[in-house]
Formats: structure tokens, sequence, C-alpha cells
């Protein structure tokens, strides 16, 4: 099999206010025909920026690239621009991260995913079309016609991410790169999109480098691995050897931090802190015109639930079966039927989204006071000494209370969404999604700190997810959730190995879980 | 955007206007001044007054003239005029066309003036030229239309002689010559609303090309231009559509000004002048007249949206 691609000696440096500072390091990177390479790493580890210097889309006046990246005898960072966009989309296809946001927002799907024809050959319009059907059915997209006249708004995230590989695949290109492709999907669409993926290359032969943060992924997809961090790359090699033989620390790490089913202490029984009976949520549909009666949909079906004092419950369901409308209605967010009881203070919750869940023009200081402001009689002494406390026990610093939230990281701003829940003392957190925005690394620490906060304070935790991997990190017990009832419930343990619902079984397949516990 | 939206949307306008319509008449009906006794002047003796009251109609419940005023209204037929004593319907058809081409011809400065530039600015972001354009634009919106025209008269008319200050020919006359005047003013309403408008829309460029999708199209081997003018424009379009409506009503509604200033004998001469009299049924046709203008721009800015924008013409 001959080389696509080698690249050498790539390095990236970034001039941010004056101060260069170097984002990747002398990576090294070939890539054979018909290959998948896994490129594994944290956020901010240089993955992304490696491949954007690849696919050629790292164009910013403020950085520097050096080294070789070699395509067909050429090098694709000193030829001409010209040249360079001669290759890109039609023998190196990207597909990102986000595919909500990847497609153009105005424009048809059709329009879209032709562009790369309309650029890169002398296709008719009939002739373009015909190949668009064709590439949007190859993707396993059947309704094709109808999809190439839609609008990506009326696409699920699933479907868009499909058509921006149909676009990236158009031409048949010779490479394609995958950045993080299935992050932002829910579990059960990931493991589709990552079973397309392998279809793909092996009926075009196009190879594939595939970026994630996520080892398990990676560890079904691809022949070998390159593991970045800090801008290096400070492992490589056949896949199966470094799950077997990791030599770095690092990657020792980010392997133990898959889950692998282990013995588990019993659960302690102990008296309830919350009691719901019966719970029932729905919502009045928009109305279709002006004459009709609004429909409504049921959210929560007669559900019932308990939480005991002190413990943390997992609650798991796919998108849509209704598990933030339970935990709205718990804080009393959206009205119910039937009856919640409480044996404790009011319940406080953390969201998913810690980028838009804090007020940007506000300091972190005066986010966390504000919760004692309108509920307490605190002087301000003693509502700053809180503050402080509060961020030490989250594990920030005092000086962090006069940043602004745009001035954080992802974890950081989670851990102050953390802090402002905590404020008021409450014995029970409802945790919407704690994690699911953050990558895997800080998605440790977060859930490290909430066992510690559990610990310290007998905090009781509702902690909802779609993934059955994190929910393993963290939780005693398990329910799962399926069209807005609980289908399933018991220890993390029964759930693990003798899961009883289908539903069940499909979350544990889609994590990934079932194949190591087998 | 579907029919059946076009549809509703069209009858909201029809009920907004018709709320327009009432409102002007409410508001004629109960600020004081009685328009019989400004006609006859005040030393008429009172049965004359009740007699010009009767025949006016002035005496009628109110519902009863606000209907009989909107029909007549709506058949074109909008009262006569207390001042000059014909029909108001032929007073506005003769001085309608004269504002109308300046507010046509401004908008099309406007729209002439913000795209090229707006898109250069942002092809060039932080370059030399995008910095003189940018100061300039700073300078310009600061420049109220009264005295860009005082400026323009001095430079085009008095300096260089390009057209005679004051000099204004009918466009029965001289249609060709009409127009040629009418571009000085229209100028002049146009430079800060463009200014405002290229502001907007290179700014609203920018931040768009920094989304993903111009990535995306990046990716697919376009040049730097095409991304911006077949993918990012569109987008970047949405709220400067916005504005260009605002802009277009506000013009047209504005004109009251510029006509003093160039010497235009357009709508805003004769609402000044009937406003000055007393003149209610010039300057209650004028307001109709104005707020539905801004009204039906209102929903052709609905519908061009529409067409921008398939979020919101989403058939749901």
């Amino acid at each position: 099999m001959g080389k696509v691609l080698e690249v050498t000696d790539l390095n990236i440096r970034i001039y941010d206010k004056d101060t260069p500072d170097t984002v990747v390091f002398d990576f090294d990177l070939s890539l054979d025909e018909g290959e998948i390479v896994g490129l594994v790493g944290e956020s901010g580890s240089g993955k992304s920026m490696s491949a954007l210097a690849i696919a050629g889309l790292l164009n910013r006046h403020d950085m520097e690239k050096r080294g070789k990246i070699m395509f067909e005898g050429r090098d694709l960072l000193t030829c001409p621009r010209e040249e360079l966009r001669s290759h890109q989309g039609k023998d190196i296809g990207i597909i990102f991260q986000e595919p909500m946001t990847s497609l153009n927002p105005v424009k048809k799907i059709g329009w879209q995913v032709e562009e790369n024809l309309r650029i890169h050959t002398d296709l008719t319009p009939e002739e373009r079309k015909k190949r668009a059907l064709k590439v949007l059915k190859d993707v396993e997209l059947d309704d094709a016609e109808r999809v190439y006249n839609s609008y990506p708004h009326q696409l699920s995230g699933g479907m868009r991410q499909r058509v921006m590989i149909a676009s990236a695949m158009i031409c048949n290109p010779k490479i394609l790169i995958a950045d993080e492709p299935s992050t932002a999907l829910d579990v059960s669409v990931q493991a589709q999109i990552l079973k397309l993926l392998k279809r793909l290359n092996r009926t075009h032969n196009t190879a594939i480098l595939f970026i994630s943060h996520d080892l398990s992924l990676v560890r079904r997809l691809c022949e070998r691995v390159l593991v970045m961090k800090g801008g290096y790359v400070v492992e490589s090699g056949k896949t199966e050897k470094i799950f077997k033989e990791p030599e770095n620390e690092y990657t020792k790490k980010l392997i133990a931090a898959i889950p692998i089913c282990e013995g588990r202490q019993d659960p302690i029984d102990k008296e309830n802190i919350l009691m719901a009976k019966g719970v029932s949520v729905s919502f009045k549909e928009e109305r279709k015109n002006l004459f009709t009666k609004p429909g409504t949909i049921e959210v929560l079906k007669g559900l019932n639930i308990r939480i005991k004092k002190g413990e943390i419950l997992g609650l798991v369901g796919g998108s849509g079966c209704g598990k933030s409308t339970l935990a709205k209605a718990i804080t009393g967010i959206v009205p119910y039927k039937g009856t919640i009881d409480f044996y404790c203070k009011s319940p406080k919750m953390v969201f998913q989204d810690p980028y838009n869940s804090l007020n940007p023009a506000k300091t972190v200081g005066w986010i966390l006071e504000e919760p004692l402001k309108n509920c307490t009689d605190l002087s301000r002494e003693e509502r700053q000494k809180k503050v402080v406390s509060a961020l030490l026990e989250v594990g920030l610093e005092e000086f962090y209370k006069d940043r602004y939230p745009n001035e954080l990281s992802g974890g950081q701003r989670q851990r102050v969404c953390i802090a402002q829940a905590l404020m008021l003392e409450p014995e029970l957190l409802i945790a919407d999604e704690p994690v699911s925005a953050l990558d895997v690394t800080i998605q440790e620490q977060i859930i490290a700190l909430m066992q510690e906060l559990q610990r310290k304070r007998n905090l009781s935790i509702l902690f909802i997810s779609h993934d059955l991997r994190v929910v393993y990190k963290i939780c005693n017990y398990v329910c799962i959730m399926d069209k807005g009832q609980i289908v399933e419930r018991g220890s993390i343990e029964d759930i693990y190995t003798k899961p009883i619902t289908d539903v069940t079984k499909k979350l544990l397949r889609d994590a990934g879980i079932r194949e190591v516990s087998e | 955007m579907n029919a059946k939206k076009i549809i509703k949307k069209f009858i909201f306008m029809l009920l907004t206007l018709l709320l327009v319509s009432f409102l002007v008449f409410l508001a004629f009906a109960i600020i004081p001044g009685d328009p019989a006794v400004h006609k006859l002047g005040t030393q008429a003796t009172p049965e004359s007054l009740e007699a010009l009251r009767e025949e006016m109609g002035l005496n009628r419940p109110f519902f009863e003239r606000y209907a009989s005023w909107l029909v007549s209204f709506v058949k074109g037929d909008m009262g006569v005029s207390y001042s000059y004593n014909m029909p108001v319907g032929d007073m506005i058809l003769d001085k309608l066309p004269i504002t109308l081409t300046m507010t046509v011809l401004a908008f099309c400065f406007v729209l002439i003036i913000t795209f090229p530039t707006g898109i250069l600015c942002a092809k060039h972001n932080g370059g030399k030229l995008d910095r003189f354009i940018v100061i300039l634009n700073q300078i310009m919106m600061s420049v109220p239309s009264f005295f860009g025209g005082i400026l323009i008269t001095i430079i085009f008319g008095v300096v260089l002689k390009l057209f005679m200050p004051g000099g204004y020919i009918s466009y029965t006359k001289n249609f060709v010559k009409f127009l040629g005047y009418m571009c000085f003013p229209a100028i002049a309403v146009a430079i800060p609303k463009a200014a405002m408008s290229i502001k907007l829309l290179r700014s609203s460029i920018l931040a768009e090309a920094e989304k993903d999708y111009a990535r995306t199209a990046y990716s697919h081997g376009n040049t730097t231009g095409d991304v911006l003018i077949h993918h990012v424009l569109q987008n970047a379009m949405i709220p400067v559509v916005t504005f260009l409506g605002m802009a277009l009503a506000d013009i047209f509604a504005g004109s009251i000004i510029i006509e003093q200033v160039f010497n235009i004998p357009g709508m805003g001469r004769i609402l000044l002048s009937s406003i000055s009299n007393r003149d209610y049924p010039v300057v209650m046709a004028i307001l109709v007249l104005l707020a539905s203008a801004v009204i039906i721009i209102n929903f052709i800015v609905d519908i061009v949206y529409g067409i921008i924008d398939p979020r919101v013409s989403q058939d749901d």
C-alpha cells in the first residue's frame, strides 16, 4: 500500500499579543491508502490544530507553521494557495465536530453537497444532482430526494453529520479527516456514524484520520493510534498494542478512564429524601394554524421515582425520553400532575452547558453571591466569606471571584455552576448532564469533585446522563428511563451485568460497555 | 415562504392599518380647535357656524363619522382641503410622485453604496482600506441629512455648478432634469443611512465568517471571495434587511426636512403648511399615508426575511 500523506516535523505557533505560543511540536504522521489512524488527546492537546493544518484551514495571520505536509509529492504548506485549493474538497475532505453549525443554515442541502462538484469538476447540473443523490443514499440517508431539497434546520444532528460526510465524500477523496465527528451526537447515533465511516473506508478505500478524545471509540475503529498531550505526540503505534501495553503515563491514565465492570459495595439502605408518585407532565403543541386546537404531548407518564439520603442516583435514557423534564418538574420549573414529596430543603440544579448557563456580564463572585442576597439575611462580609469558601470547596482559588465566565475554561465554569448550586446548602442536587459538554479528562475531575462533595456534605445527587459509562463512574443505583417512564431500576452492578429490558441493553451497547463485560 | 403564512401576515397588516386609521381619526376628533371656526373666522355668527358644521358633518356621532370617513378614504375621496378648497386626493396625487422619487432614489443609493463597500471592508478586514472606510463611516454617520444637504448645495451647486440650488424643475416639465435635481437631496439622505448599514453589514459579515459553516466552505476549496459571496453574505444580510426596512420607512417619513433644504414642493411641504393652517383633512390623509408606508414596508421586509432565511418560513 502506498502512502497518501506524510507529515514531518509540523510545528504550529500562535502569536497571541505578540508572545509566540507553540501549540504543536514536531508532529509526525504518515497515512497509508485505505488506513484508519486515530489521533487521541484532551482538548488543547493540539490534535485539532494539526488536523486543520493538514486540511489547509489554518490561514490566520497570527499563526506560523513549519515542517512538511507531503501529499502526492507536493508540500501543502508551501505550495501556492491556488494549488492547495485544488486539493481541498477533492482529495482531502474534512468533517467537523458540530454538525449543527457546520452546514450553512440558509442554503439547501443539495446545493451544499454539490459544492465540491461545482468547484472541482465540469459536470452539468443534472449529473451533479445524480451524483449528490447517489452519495446521500451512500451515507444511508434513505429519503435522499427529500433531504436534497431540505434546509439544515429540518434535519436531526445525526442526519446533518451524514450530510457533512456526504459532501466530504462526493469527490471520492483520498483522505478524510474526521475531527470528533460523533462527540456532539447522542450515543446511539454515535455508533451509527462510526459504522458508516468504517464502511466508507472499506468500499471507497479512503484513508481516514479519526480525531477523538474518546479512546473506546478509537479502539473500535482504528488500526493505528497517535496519543497527543500538550502539543506533543507522546505515544504512537498499533491500537491493540497500545491498549495492552501502554508505555506513556498519560496513555495509561487515558486507558484507565475507560470503565470496565468490577464489583461494587452494597449501597446502604437509608431514609428517603425525595419521593415522587405518578408524575405526569404534558406540553401544549404549537398551534398548526389559527383554527385548530393545539394538541398536547405527554412527556412524563405517571412516573415514580425515589431518591435516598446520601446516594447518587443515576438517571439514564436516550435523548427525548423526558429525563430533563423530570429534573425540571422536581425543581418546580415546569408544572406537573401527581405528587413529589421532599424530605429536605428545595433541591438545586446544575445544568449541562456551563458555557451558556452563567451570565457573561457578571463576575463569578457576583454570580455566587446572588442566591445569598436573594434568600438569606447575611451581611456583605459574611456573604463574601461564604463565596470564597465555596470557591475553595470546588477547587478554585480566591482570585476567581473577580473573573468573568468567559475567562474560565469549561471545567472551571462547571465548577462555578456547582458552587452556585451549593451556595444555599441544599441536601439534594439535580445534575442534568453535568459533564456531557466536557472532554474526558475534565469529566473525570468534575466527577471526582461531585463524589467528594457528596461524601463531605452527605449530599444526595440525582445524576442525569445519556451515557452509562459516565454514570458507572459515579452512581450506586441507576434508573433507566424511556418514553416518559422508568423502565428498569437497580444497582449499577445489576444493570451492567443482568440488563432486563431492550432499552437498557441498547444503552449498554451504545456506550460500548457490553463488549467489555461479556 | 408559504402562501398561507403570507396571507396571514397580510391580514394582520390590514388590521394594523385599520387601527392606525382609527387612531388618527380619534386624535383629530379630540384635539381642540373647531374647523368650522377656523374656516369662517372668529367673527362668524353662531348660526352660520352651526350651518357649516352641519354641512361638514361635524355634528354626527363619532363612529358614524369615522365609518363614512374610512369608506370614502378607501375609495380615494380623502375630503376637501379647508384652506385650498380642493380635493385632498388631488393635492396628494400631485405631490406623492416627488417624494416617492426622492425616497426610491435615496434607497437605491443606500443599496448601491452599502453592499460593495461592506463586502470590500470585510474582505480586507484590518487593512488600510478597511480602516479608512471605517473612519469615514464614523464621520458620515454623524452628519445629519439637512447639514449634508447644505454641504452638497454649496459644493455641487455653488462651487461646481452641477445643479442650480433651489431651482427645482417639475417632473411634468422635464423628467430627466427633475431626476438630475432629485439626485442631490437623495444623496444627502442616503449618506448617513448608508454609513450605518455599511457598519452593520461589515460587522455582520465578519461575525458570520467566523462560523463553522464558513470553515466547511473553505474545506471545499472555495476562495475567500466565494465564501463571502456564496455562503456568508446571505446569512449576514439577515440583520441588515431589518435595518434597511427601517431606513426606507425613515427616508420616506423624514422627507419633510430635506424637502425644505432643497426647496422641493413634496409631501413634506404640504404637511407643514397644512399643520400650521389646521387643514385637518390634509394632515390626516398624509399621516395615514405615511403610517401605511411604514406598515407596508414592514410587511415586505417580513417576506424578504422568509426568502433569505428558510428558518423563518418554516412550515410548522
